[in-house]
């Protein structure tokens, strides 16, 4: 059992997300910086589809009932258990009735939490996932989380991944002030102005953003005048409504959209999107598809490398 | 099979595209084709969104960033799955829907289209309408085929919550509203039906697809 006796801007529950019920209007949702709550519950030792507790915009501040191991991702924040810090990315023995403290960010927006067995809050179409369109409530303060008992006896000791990897893992996804994308399949609809101002502008994310979409503020660009039947859309794509303001697609985003489509945020760029956070400056940076597929590559490579220093 | 063009959406999705008009021969090609991938289910394949002209096949992103799905490969594999695709797979399901005609907008409707309150009721309830697609919200189902003379603009000041089970109005298009949410359609009548039950094996009584018939019945019981 854990307790968020005080919660973040935005707290909830998030697992792997709902797969297939989009085709009814039902968001694929799920843990907004999947790569970070991955492997927050691959280091716990959870299998993958286990639920985490999403913070957007600590500060926060959660009470361990029971002892566990607990494992805190995401962005870069400052982690205490009773007073005393906690490294990010290992895997740490919390006593049980443990205050846990986690600071406002010094850079990126979200912090997981994955508690090894994993938080059991109700199904709901398959997922734990927070969304308030399925009638389910983000965390509010004092709220009660029921944690898996594991059938096994628990793993003793503390579990660190190399350094090296998770620094230049975390220097690459949270500190870039550039987000990699490819064209969308408006692209073309904008004149060429536009499309060089689009590589070249900076914009701030505004505070309106949610885990549906996060909205950039700045100087308006040349949208597009012509109209799309709406399709489905997936995470990461940037919108380009007629304000000229873009909009790009986290994870609880709406199954369909009608607004031109104009750029892709690259796959391995997905969690940096995702740890953006209100006021932060940002600027695209357009690649080319060899350039998308060759950093896609490294990733996967990095990523690789991290699952063997866990021995998965 | 009507002919089809395949586009990646960035690394994760690939866009299937029948067409480019709001036109229901296109569209029973994207359930035709929704069907088939259904079935098919290919590997690494999240979501399959169905839209007026377009299938959006929806990857893992997580699983894309690990190397275990790739989408030429997944690409190969949807068009495999196409070329065996034939339309008449896709049989459209009737679903019939009781609706009060009770809106508080009818009178609105009727001022509008300078019908009266019998001639709304008996052009909406004569017609069959298909879904073309489910989103907006969860459930909520884009209907094609409203009497022209029915058309009626939106409101010009959406209301706040529209309560679940309104039928709806906006521009040419009809709809009921699943759960409540906000929206700016002219509500004309009311589904007692349950639309959209996140609790239920089957959460949306309506699928893409199907076919839709309103049924009226007496506004006074």
């Amino acid at each position: 059992m854990l307790i968020l006796e005080k919660p973040a801007l935005y707290s909830s529950i998030q697992d792997l997300g709902r797969f297939g019920q989009a085709h009814l209007g039902i968001s694929p949702g799920g843990a907004n910086d999947s790569l970070a709550a991955w492997l927050a519950n691959c280091i716990v030792g959870n299998p993958q589809s286990a639920a985490v507790l999403e913070l957007i915009e600590p500060p926060a501040r959660l009470l361990l009932v029971d002892g566990a191991h607990v494992v805190f991702s995401g962005a870069d924040a400052d982690f205490r258990c009773n007073g005393r810090p906690v490294p990010p990315y290992a895997r740490c023995w919390i006593p049980a009735g443990a205050h846990i403290e986690i600071d406002r960010p010094k850079a990126g927006s979200t912090v997981y939490v994955a508690v090894e067995g994993g938080f059991e809050t109700p199904m709901v179409l398959g997922s734990r996932s927070t969304d308030t369109r399925l009638g389910m409530s983000p965390l509010a303060r004092d709220t009660f989380l029921p944690i898996a008992v594991l059938p096994q006896a628990p793993r003793s000791g503390h579990l660190i991944i190399p350094q090296k990897y998770i620094n230049g893992f975390r220097l690459t996804h949270l500190f870039s002030p550039e987000l990699e994308v490819l064209p969308g399949p408006h692209f073309d609809w904008l004149d060429t102005d536009t499309q060089h101002r689009l590589g070249e502008r900076r914009f701030t994310v505004s505070s309106q953003s949610s885990r549906m979409g996060i909205r950039l503020q700045g100087e308006p660009l040349v949208a597009p005048q012509r109209q799309c039947l709406s399709a489905g859309v997936c995470r990461g794509a940037v919108q380009l409504p007629p304000q000229g303001l873009p909009i790009l697609l986290a994870a609880e985003h709406q199954t369909t959209g009608g607004y031109p489509l104009v750029l892709q945020v690259c796959a391995h760029h997905l969690s940096r999107m995702a740890q953006l956070r209100a006021g932060e400056r940002i600027r695209f940076r357009n690649l080319n598809e060899a350039e998308a597929a060759h950093r896609l590559g490294q990733w996967q490579a990095l990523l690789q490398r991290i699952l063997k220093s866990l021995s998965l | 099979m009507n002919a089809y063009t395949l586009m990646p959406l960035g690394q994760t999705a690939l866009q299937i595209t029948f067409g480019d008009t709001i036109d229901i021969a296109i569209n029973r090609c994207v359930h035709a084709a929704w069907l088939a991938l259904h079935r098919a289910a290919l590997p690494g394949v999240a979501n399959l969104v169905p839209a007026y002209a377009t299938l959006t096949v929806l990857l893992d992103p997580l699983a894309v960033l690990r190397g275990t799905v790739l989408l030429p490969e997944l690409e190969k594999q949807v068009r495999l799955t196409l070329t065996e695709l034939d339309i008449r797979d896709f049989n459209p399901r009737r679903i019939e829907l009781s609706v009060r005609y009770n809106g508080p907008d009818l009178a609105h409707v009727c001022a509008h289209t300078g019908l009266t309150e019998a001639e709304v009721i008996r052009l909406h309830s004569e017609g069959i309408y298909d879904v073309y697609f489910l989103g907006f919200s969860p459930g909520f189902a884009y209907l094609g085929g409203l009497a022209p003379e029915l058309a009626t603009p939106r409101l010009e000041m959406p209301r706040v919550m529209v309560p679940a089970g309104s039928v709806a109005i906006g521009g040419a298009q009809t709809a009921v509203y699943p759960q409540a949410t906000p929206g700016g359609w002219n509500l004309i009548g009311h589904c007692p039906e349950i639309l959209f039950d996140p609790k239920s094996e089957e959460p949306c009584r309506l699928q893409p697809g199907d076919q839709v018939v309103f049924v009226p019945v007496g506004a006074s019981c």
